[in-house]
């Protein structure tokens, strides 16, 4: 074990440095934790709009309308208006896949837990990951800015598919400036994230010995390394067609309300599909591969048993990550695909899902005849399984051609995807802030509040979600204005939606618990040692919270794997990897 | 920030400090970026009824663009001879070189104005075809390369300069991974010359 | 890389005959455009010439011929995905559903030609 000593002669940083323009990674990371969460409740809320202009059409919003007076142009009276509606439908989704959930497993738990966990004092490039923050920053205030633009926000959906978002109102450019910064970010933190995992694990930490949470970071920064560039150059050739009115997105002779578009043409609009599944199918595997890590870590904790098949998963991982490079045209089965392509992109989604089942199945193995330890995030970790195995499961058929050319743009879509990142990487989320809440503050969150939150996001989550899989099978398609109240076919399902509503504001009523558990624990939670729930990766070395700049009193060695619970013949169910190896 | 290794020494598994690294994966990231752009081109050109005509029609300044490649391919080797001076501990030596850089790429960029300008005054813009606006996104991208290696060069000149009396190796690296950015300016621009003026 | 007097001094010698060489080069591509090749041809020999010149900067400038294992797995991972982003773009333009056809190969109307017609 480290000795306790406070010789470290850190000269005292300015209150800006120290919490604003802040090099170290912890701040960073808490910088990026309660942005990422702002944003992923403002985009909770824009969802909460939808939801409820879906169930009571028409009606105004109870309290918001006095807010907006009557001549607003998409929000009279708190009544959501179909231009409004595609507003709320593009920035839910851009806010919460591009500002709430890559930044908080990525900028936030990646950020303040990978060097802890391989035992670094910080980053590899301090400063490259304080521009990062601010990146982020910049480009998701130019999306919120946007909805003060004339003609509000981008409204084309968060794939913005051309032609139409080319030619949509100014509040795209916006989405696209904001994106190039949000972009700019997670490049940087893909570099930072490579260099700081190859170049600064402890000694003794070979590869094999990493965290799986450090595994997954490493995937993922090579995810946002490589895929992302491909949609940076995207933005800019809309920006372009744009600004500039060139014809990159628009086809010759597009004809728009009757008249001929007058540009040069010759441009294609299947080109803004590539480029952006290119980079929107391996983004689905970073929202999803860290609270695999997260899920893993809490689950070999609370079960007090190693991870089954360590090595299976981090090698079906990296394989995961090579795949997701080369199925991104399975979004793509409607837009007039030939058989042969499209027979090869069916086949390796078919490949891919085998890694995941890999991961998945090890994780529910390893919890065979152990004796778990039911902790508020442990819940969370078990809720995650079945949640994303719904969610993975439903896309197999969406996968295939045949049902996809059913399926394709229907709420079953939207079920599907949602089950894997509200469910899935949320509920990994919550596991690992419960988890390394004592960590980052030294205190533990309340226990019986944490499972007042628990316990009812389980349920309202799939009340939300289970629904809208029945009105996918019904036909009733995604981003309809009025929820499918115009269509014959969908009137036998359309109770759903306010059954949904409800749910999703019930949702929004228990995270009251959430907020409340997090703000007061801060404060009054129990006090607890550096190493509360007994767990043996390197992070727990470190006292809670670790120290400024250096995290550790001295850098910690490595000495076994990062799984060693239980070991036959030990005294503790625990053996870290930081505890030196016994004289023999 | 002193406290992080192998930010100068080189790590002992992998023979690379920090920034070299850092540089290769930020320059694996640009030839994504060149690739999708270069993707677009060639899938346009694929579809595009009659692109030559396009290019014709166009007409670039083929002597120019043939001058500005020497200027760049030039631009590079000064840079090569700038870090070979500073592992001679020469410095003056290096200061002429690395400024001859600048002065080579700011050539650069005066030579690209007058294309553009040429290009202007004769009313061909982005918008008038897809040749057009390949050329003018693609030449505009890499003149931004360009600037932020200006920048870059200019701040290592400039006031980044002192660090040489206090860290001449972390220095010495800086200056190799500049160069390595620089280098990839140049590739790309290898690329874009057959690329736009002679296919 | 080692970082002796001599080996740079050798390095230094290399590099001017990378640089000649790459001159050479650019006369050559430009000279051979010049010649009444095919479209496909011309094409071909423009990349090929061009590939040669990025390999010359990519080894001996940016010293990729003695560079460090990790660095090549860095590259090799970023070619990894380069080629099916190119290769399968690409391949979707070739491969439509029979008788629908991917949107570029519509007539293309020339700037001058839309603004006549209003």
């Amino acid at each position: 074990m480290p000795i306790e000593k406070h010789g470290h002669d850190h000269p005292k940083l300015s209150w800006w440095r120290t919490y604003v323009f802040a090099t170290d990674h912890k701040t960073i990371g808490i910088q990026y934790g309660l942005t990422a969460m702002f944003f992923m409740f403002f985009g909770f809320g824009l969802m909460l709009l939808m939801r409820w202009q879906l169930a009571y059409s028409g009606k105004p919003v109870p309290l918001l309308g006095r807010l907006f007076g009557e001549d607003s142009a998409f929000f009279p009276d708190g009544i959501v208006m179909p231009e409004m509606y595609n507003q709320l439908g593009a920035m839910h989704g851009t806010i919460m896949v591009f500002m709430a959930i890559v930044p908080i497993v990525v900028g936030a738990f990646g950020n303040y837990m990978v060097p802890l966990q391989i035992g670094a004092p910080d980053r590899a490039f301090p400063r490259l990951n304080m521009a990062r923050y601010w990146c982020y920053l910049v480009g998701g205030v130019i999306m919120l800015a946007s909805f003060f633009a004339p003609g509000g926000a981008a409204s084309s959906g968060w794939t913005s598919y051309a032609p139409l978002s080319v030619i949509a109102t100014s509040g795209q450019t916006y989405w696209l400036i904001g994106m190039i910064g949000l972009i700019t970010s997670s490049l940087l933190g893909g570099i930072n994230f490579i260099v700081t995992i190859i170049q600064l694990r402890a000694k003794g930490l070979t590869f094999m010995r990493l965290p799986f949470f450090v595994w997954t970071q490493f995937v993922t920064a090579f995810l946002l390394v490589l895929a992302f560039p491909p949609l940076e150059a995207a933005a800019v050739l809309q920006l372009m067609d744009r600004l500039f009115d060139t014809s990159y997105f628009l086809p010759s002779g597009l004809v728009i309300s009757g008249e001929i578009l007058n540009v040069a043409g010759g441009g294609s609009a299947l080109l803004w599909q590539h480029l952006f599944w290119f980079l929107a199918h391996p983004e689905v595997y970073v929202l999803i591969l860290p609270p695999f890590g997260i899920v893993a870590e809490v689950i070999a904790n609370n079960t007090r048993r190693p991870l089954w098949g360590y090595r299976s998963m981090v090698y079906s991982l990296v394989f995961l990550g090579f795949m997701s490079f080369v199925v991104w045209a399975h979004h793509m089965y409607l837009t007039g695909m030939g058989t042969a392509l499209s027979a090869f992109f069916q086949t390796t989604t078919m490949i891919i899902s085998i890694p995941s089942v890999v991961i998945l199945t090890a994780l529910v193995i390893s919890l065979w005849g152990a004796s778990i330890r039911f902790t508020v995030p442990m819940l969370f970790a078990l809720a995650f399984l079945p949640m994303f195995a719904i969610g993975g499961l439903t896309g197999l058929p969406l996968g295939l051609n045949m049902p996809d050319i059913a399926l394709h743009d229907t709420y079953y879509v939207i079920g599907h995807f949602h089950y894997v990142v509200a469910p899935g990487s949320t509920f990994g989320i919550f596991a690992g802030l419960y988890y390394w809440f004592p960590k980052i503050t030294g205190r533990k969150m309340n226990e019986t509040l944490g499972k007042l939150h628990f316990w009812p996001t389980l349920l309202f989550m799939n009340c939300v979600f289970m629904p809208m899989m029945i009105q996918g099978f019904a036909g009733v398609s995604r981003r309809l204005y009025d929820g499918g109240a115009s269509y014959a076919h969908a009137q036998d399902v359309l109770y759903l939606n306010k059954f949904m509503t409800h749910s999703a504001f019930g949702l929004a009523f228990v995270q009251l618990f959430f907020i409340v558990n997090l703000f007061w624990s801060m404060k009054y939670g129990a006090k607890v040692s550096r190493n509360p729930w007994d767990g043996t990766s390197l992070e727990w070395a470190a006292p809670s919270p670790p120290l400024p700049h250096v995290n550790f009193e001295s850098l910690p060695v490595a000495h076994r794997g990062p799984y060693e619970y239980s070991v036959p013949g030990e005294n503790e169910d625990f053996t870290p990897q930081f505890q030196a190896d016994k004289e023999s | 920030m002193d406290t992080i290794p192998y930010t100068t020494e080189v790590h002992p598994e992998t023979g690379l400090y920090n920034g070299k690294l850092g540089v290769w994966i930020f320059l694996a990231s640009e030839v994504m970026l060149f690739g999708a752009l270069f993707s677009t081109f060639v899938f346009l050109r694929v579809g595009a009824d009659d692109w030559q005509g396009m290019q014709t029609q166009a007409a670039l300044n083929l002597p120019i663009g043939t001058i500005n490649t020497f200027v760049l391919i030039t631009s590079s080797i000064t840079v090569v001879l700038s870090w070979a001076s500073l592992i001679e501990k020469d410095f003056s030596k290096f200061r002429r070189y690395f400024g001859a850089t600048v002065a080579l790429a700011l050539l650069f960029l005066i030579f690209k104005s007058v294309e553009y300008y040429q290009k202007f005054s004769h009313e061909a813009y982005p918008e008038n075809n897809n040749f057009l606006a390949v050329y003018f996104t693609l030449t505009g991208l890499h003149a931004l390369h360009v600037i932020g290696g200006i920048v870059v060069i200019g701040y290592l000149l400039g006031p980044g300069a002192k660090m040489w009396h206090t860290e001449p190796e972390r220095y010495t690296n800086r200056i190799e991974v500049t160069g390595l950015y620089w280098h990839f300016v140049d590739l790309v621009w290898i690329f874009l010359f057959p690329t736009l003026y002679l296919m | 890389m080692s970082d002796h007097a001599e080996d740079i001094k050798k390095q230094v010698r290399l590099t001017i005959a990378i640089f000649v060489a790459l001159l050479v080069l650019t006369v050559v591509t430009v000279a051979v455009s010049k010649l009444s090749m095919g479209v496909t041809t011309g094409i071909v020999v423009a990349l090929a010439i061009a590939t040669v010149k990025g390999s010359l900067v990519g080894g001996f400038f940016m010293h990729l011929v003695w560079e460090k294992r990790t660095i090549y797995a860095v590259l090799l991972i970023a070619g990894l995905f380069l080629i099916p982003m190119l290769g399968l773009i690409l391949w979707h333009y070739y491969d439509p559903i029979n008788g629908t056809v991917v949107a570029p190969m519509l007539p293309a109307v020339t700037h001058e030609q839309t603004t006549e017609s209003h």
